[in-house]
């Protein structure tokens, strides 16, 4: 961050849409201009960044909507520097802060009973190095030698209680990573999430001896307490072809990757 | 077999929601937009990341609101699986336009997929908060900053969490913002 990045004179319309202040035919500008300007691209890519820790800037729902005229463009204005800066000067005082620009969230659909699990929750599989070697992401149909040691990461579960991970080989034989397979019993509890949308690896890494084959690697994201071992294994034994998981209440993410021996 | 007086109710309140959506009534493009936002979203994601992907999914439902014959096009029936291939198709044309890498056409259906630039987005988003914290946060304002910005505590609990008066939180967590902005988009002091 120490480089200053080049800007465009129309950046300021990037600065627009992520403060939820577009209009429509600024909008359209925006959209038009950004196929062909690197440097604004640039800009956006980093307010996406930001977005992700700043939960002032509006949901991507929302900044969407307010560009197509769908939701009416907020109100923010310099307002809220001078509050607080009163507020500072009367720090103690106990004065409570209201803020200009409470984060809309009207667009979200009401919470049924059991809120549903992150939408946007992902997952991903890291071959841990060994001997201070490197961790490297695993992308879908990478190899990986039988006794390769494991890592997983999660991102994007904010509102999500719990996560399983497990893979499945080509003979639908389940392996267990979480809960572990030594304690994947009905009562075991499920792993649960650490709050927050950043990304967020496990602590540990797993070995386990695998067939060799394709091996499909399972993150099932949920807020149901009740999920248990028995009802994945039953998921993944009766599932269709192609390996879709029918689980209510649950965000499934998978990642397939083909374990061969010759690598070992 | 003659249907039910509540399926017959059903069957009349499709048929109004489908003429609403083919004349691109706003009540109805809204609800649409509400509904369906996901299922565009997910779609487009196979695809397309970063910039690129909001333009699409903001495209999809701009096209739906502008162009009759578009809607025109839906006959009814599933509409989330309408919009899923409406979806995909225009990223897929999006991408070759911008000459990118063709994805691979083997997504399995239903449970979501391996998105990788998600995780390499959510690293560069924790590489922005460590350099932040090292290269400008000042130590005093850390515990604000990680209760809310990191672990995104609403600000009773952050300000119980640190054992500060919500005031003071609010005034660092503006204070934090400020720099954290002006760190994450411009790279230089506000």
């Amino acid at each position: 961050m120490t480089a200053r990045p080049r800007r465009c004179e129309r950046s300021k319309l990037v600065d627009l849409h992520f403060e939820g202040r577009i209009a429509p035919h600024a909008e359209r500008q925006l959209r038009l201009h950004l196929d062909r300007c690197e440097a604004c691209r640039g800009h956006y890519h980093r307010w996406l960044l930001l977005a992700e820790i700043d939960s002032r800037v509006p949901s991507r729902t929302e900044r969407l909507a307010i560009g197509l005229g769908l939701r009416a463009p907020s109100q923010q204005t310099r307002a809220p520097a001078l509050g607080l800066a009163l507020a500072a000067a009367v720090a103690g005082v106990g004065v409570v802060l209201v803020w200009g620009h409470a984060p809309a969230r009207a667009l979200r659909l009401l919470e049924p009973a059991i809120p549903a699990p992150s939408s946007e929750a992902e997952f991903a599989v890291y071959s841990v190095g060994r001997d201070g070697a490197q961790s490297s992401l695993l992308h879908a149909e990478a190899e990986i030698a039988p006794n390769q040691s494991l890592g997983f990461a999660y991102a994007k579960a904010a509102g999500t209680r719990n996560l399983m991970i497990f893979g499945v080989d080509e003979r639908r034989r389940v392996v267990w990573y979480r809960p572990a397979g030594a304690e994947s019993s009905e009562s075991t509890p499920l792993l649960p999430i650490t709050h927050g949308e950043l990304l967020h690896e496990l602590s540990e890494a797993f070995t386990q001896t695998l067939d060799e084959g394709t091996l499909r690697f399972f993150a099932v994201f949920t807020n149901r307490e009740d999920l248990r071992v028995s009802e994945i294994e039953t998921a993944v034994a009766t599932a269709p072809s192609e390996l879709t998981l029918g689980l209510p209440g649950c965000q499934v993410r998978s990642v397939r990757l083909n374990v061969k021996a010759s690598l070992q | 077999m003659a249907p039910t007086s509540e399926a017959a109710v059903d069957l009349v309140e499709a048929d109004v929601w489908l003429v609403g959506f083919r004349e691109g009534r706003r009540e109805v493009m809204e609800d649409c937009y509400r509904e369906h936002f996901g299922t565009v979203d997910a779609a487009v994601s196979r695809v397309l990341h970063g910039a690129d992907r909001e333009t699409v999914v903001q495209d999809v439902f701009a096209r739906l609101m502008s162009d009759s014959q578009l809607r025109l096009a839906f006959k009814g029936g599933h509409l989330r699986a309408w919009l899923g291939t409406l979806s995909r198709n225009l990223a897929i044309d999006f991408a070759r336009h911008r000459r990118f890498e063709q994805p691979d056409g083997l997504m399995p259906a239903g449970d979501g997929v391996h998105s990788p630039h998600v995780i390499e987005h959510q690293a560069e988003v924790r590489m922005l908060v460590e350099r932040f914290r090292k290269e400008r946060l000042p130590p005093r304002w850390a515990p604000v900053f990680e209760a809310r910005f990191v672990r995104q505590m609403d600000q009773v609990t952050a300000a119980r969490h640190v054992g500060i008066s919500r005031t003071t939180l609010a005034y660092q967590e503006y204070r934090i913002r400020g720099l954290l902005r002006s760190f994450a988009l411009r790279g230089s002091r506000p």
